[in-house]
């Protein structure tokens, strides 16, 4: 396995990408989406009490990416991360191209690391342009104002702007996980539906158990409490804990998904 | 002298070596025979015995020695840094002198390896209780077309697949151009290509985009990779398609776009599986005689089909597989002395009784009923008995001609009736070849 290689693939991937629809389409709903959420929430006179900063969401533009992070760990990240993830390997089977692409000079491992590589930064792209799009909303439809945090304490725009942008580079951790996930589903199944499906199934089961009051320490063991590891940033002082534990937790995830997925990816007879 | 000593051999990025210079090698080499330096540094290398390394076999070349240096040798090997030079390698000692050469198998046999850029021995596969492939051989020597033969089922997609890595095999070993394959280790070496099944494309890309990216996998990029994709493209007559996304071409035009793949990495081992089933005639002849070029330049192509005259026009020698055995394999004319080589074709005026009469007799195969009479195989001495027993039954011979067996009636023959049949057909055939070999000499 050489670094050539896996660039090579790497590059290769994301031409790929770039030139499916489906890409182009998440990476747009990520710039479009926080503004028209904005808007709405601009329009209309109820807020979004029941979510954490929604009662800030008129009053700064800060609380506008938080809420949409709050909402977007949900459903919209385990999607955005498994789009990639999830159907990156299995598409090679559905069009049948296995064989075309492990017939070149780049080994299994190469072809498996770009590819992983190419599904990670698909996941960290989608969740910058989603961050950045949200903050830019948030600035420019509402405003820079101070924003209240959790301890009440005011925070200044510039300090607001940069645990904000903090906050959301904590989803990348469990970004990262679900996107192992997604990987290792694409290539067990080999299904392109169930590598976008199971991650995002299993992320809504997730948060239905942690909603439910399960048991806390199973609850600190799921991929979806370090989507709300972020909480203790926007708190003063703040705390670091969740966040060291959620970083553990998806790296746990994604190391034994990633690793599993090798596994089955180097043992499998192609065109059985 | 004579003590196994271990040493490494690290990857450089400047190496020249096998394959202009791509191939990387990061191995440890165990030297099993003594190597010795000459202090002047005369560089007339000899050989002095094989060793074995994890990754190839490779054999020691020796310089002369004065007795009192070997200590300093021994010292060199622990404390290497090597190179990778033409061809071989280089050990160096801590100093950079060089200290000794080794060159791989491959390398040393080059004159022996040039004929066989592909080997695969005892290659076996099951899956589950079936038995994909049982213990297959097969060689092919370079500026061969090698048809590979066998009914449906028979396990000539999978040896296909295992000689390109996509399948691992239970047991056996691959070669290709002297390399083992390891499918963990880098790809399908450089110059060899393949194409398994109807080869498959990103539908949302064009023909040239698909290949743009092949060649990327491949390391090539710019405009001269640009240059020899426009060039395949127009060998394999896709040019004026080239720009149109792959999901609006037809089978033919997905096959033809599959041998430019092919043909991207200048092959000398080819391996194609009916690369012109789904094509017209006028196209396929077409494929044949650049499969046919590029044999002439001097490639090994393993190329399977059910086309049995284009395997005789295409093939000089051959393998039949099935069940997973190999039931023959050389050229096509041994097949020929192997088995019945002509057949009789008799038409009398009872076909049923004639045909019926004919199953009676161990000593004659009947290969059809048509409507214009009977093929048969046998001897002459079978014939005449038959013809007389003919006579007695009441059934009138109203011509009896012999004509040479077509590749496909040779085929048909190998592949029918059971595994036991079959072996004693053959084997009663080679016990003739060996007869006739006697009568000759």
């Amino acid at each position: 396995m050489t670094l050539r290689g896996i660039h090579a693939v790497f590059r290769v991937e994301c031409i790929k990408l770039a030139a499916q629809a489906k890409t182009r389409l998440a990476l747009a709903a990520c710039v479009a989406g926080p503004f028209a959420f904005a808007a709405v929430i601009r329009l209309q006179s109820s807020l979004p009490e029941d979510t954490l900063f929604g009662r800030s969401v008129q009053q700064s533009g800060f609380a506008l990416p938080l809420v949409v992070l709050g909402f977007a760990a949900l459903w919209a990240l385990p999607v955005l991360t498994s789009i990639v993830g999830g159907d990156l390997f299995s598409a090679e089977d559905r069009y049948g191209t296995w064989s075309t692409v492990l017939t070149r000079s780049r080994s299994r491992s190469e072809t498996f690391a770009g590819k992983t590589l190419t599904a990670l930064g698909f996941s960290v792209l989608a969740i910058a342009v989603l961050g950045v799009s949200s903050i830019a909303a948030g600035a420019l439809v509402v405003g820079t104002q101070p924003l209240v945090g959790l301890s009440g304490v005011l925070l200044a725009a510039p300090d607001a702007l940069r645990r904000v942008a903090l906050a959301w580079t904590t989803a990348l951790a469990p970004a990262a996980a679900f996107t192992g996930l997604a990987v290792l589903v694409s290539i067990v199944t080999r299904s392109s539906v169930a590598g976008i499906a199971l991650p995002v199934g299993l992320a809504l089961v997730m948060q239905l158990f942690a909603l439910v009051d399960g048991p806390e320490p199973l609850r600190r063991l799921l991929m979806t409490s370090a989507f709300g590891s972020w909480h203790g940033l926007l708190a003063e002082p703040r705390y670091y804990a969740p966040l060291v534990h959620g970083i553990a937790v998806s790296a746990v995830y994604f190391v034994v998904c990633i690793a599993s997925a090798y596994w089955v990816m180097q043992r499998r007879d192609i065109g059985r | 002298m004579g003590r196994d000593k271990s040493f490494e051999v690290r990857r450089d990025d400047r190496a020249t070596g096998f394959n202009q210079g791509r191939q990387k090698w990061s191995v440890a080499l165990r030297v099993s025979a003594a190597a010795h330096r000459e202090e002047d540094g005369a560089r007339r290398p000899r050989h002095v015995g094989d060793g074995h390394i994890e990754e190839a076999a490779f054999v020691l070349e020796r310089y002369p020695i004065h007795q009192s240096t070997l200590c300093d040798w021994r010292t060199a090997v622990k404390t290497d840094v090597s190179d990778v030079v033409n061809d071989g390698f280089r050990a160096f000692a801590a100093d950079q002198r060089p200290v000794y050469t080794v060159a791989t198998t491959a390398d040393y046999h080059r004159p022996a390896m040039a004929n066989r850029p592909l080997e695969a021995t005892g290659i076996s596969k099951r899956y589950g209780a079936r038995a994909a492939l049982d213990v297959v051989d097969l060689v092919v020597d370079r500026g061969v077309v090698h048809g590979l033969l066998g009914p449906n089922g028979a396990g000539k997609t999978t040896l296909l697949r295992i000689l390109l890595g996509l399948v691992r095999p239970d047991s056996g070993e691959v070669r290709l151009l002297g390399q083992r394959l390891d499918r963990g280790a880098g790809g399908v070496p450089e110059r060899v290509a393949g194409m398994v099944d109807v080869p498959a494309f990103y539908p949302y890309l064009s023909g040239r985009r698909n290949l743009q990216l092949l060649a990327s996998l491949d390391g090539h990029r710019g405009a001269t990779c640009a240059t020899r994709v426009d060039d395949v493209l127009s060998e394999v007559g896709l040019a004026v398609d080239s720009s149109s996304l792959v999901r609006g071409y037809s089978a033919g035009m997905r096959q033809r776009l599959g041998l430019a793949a092919a043909r991207l990495r200048t092959p000398d081992v080819l391996v194609l599986d009916e690369p012109t089933s789904s094509l017209d005639p006028r196209s396929a002849a077409d494929i044949r005689r650049l499969i046919r070029r590029m044999a002439d330049e001097g490639a090994a192509i393993v190329f399977s089909s059910h086309d049995m005259a284009e395997v005789e026009e295409l093939c000089t020698t051959m393998t039949v597989i099935d069940a997973g055995r190999v039931l023959f394999s050389g050229s096509i004319a041994r097949l020929q002395r192997r088995t019945s080589a002509s057949v009789h074709v008799i038409r009398t005026s009872d076909d049923t009784a004639a045909a019926a009469l004919a199953c009676e007799r161990d000593d004659l195969r009947l290969l059809s009923v048509e409507g214009d009479g009977l093929e048969l195989t046998g001897d002459v001495a079978a014939m005449d008995a038959y013809v007389v027993a003919l006579g007695r039954r009441g059934v009138a011979v109203r011509s009896l001609t012999t004509r040479q067996r077509s590749l496909e009636s040779l085929f048909l023959e190998l592949t029918s009736g059971s595994g036991a049949q079959r072996s004693n057909r053959l084997l009663s055939a080679e016990r003739e070849d060996e007869r006739r070999a006697e009568l000759v000499s």
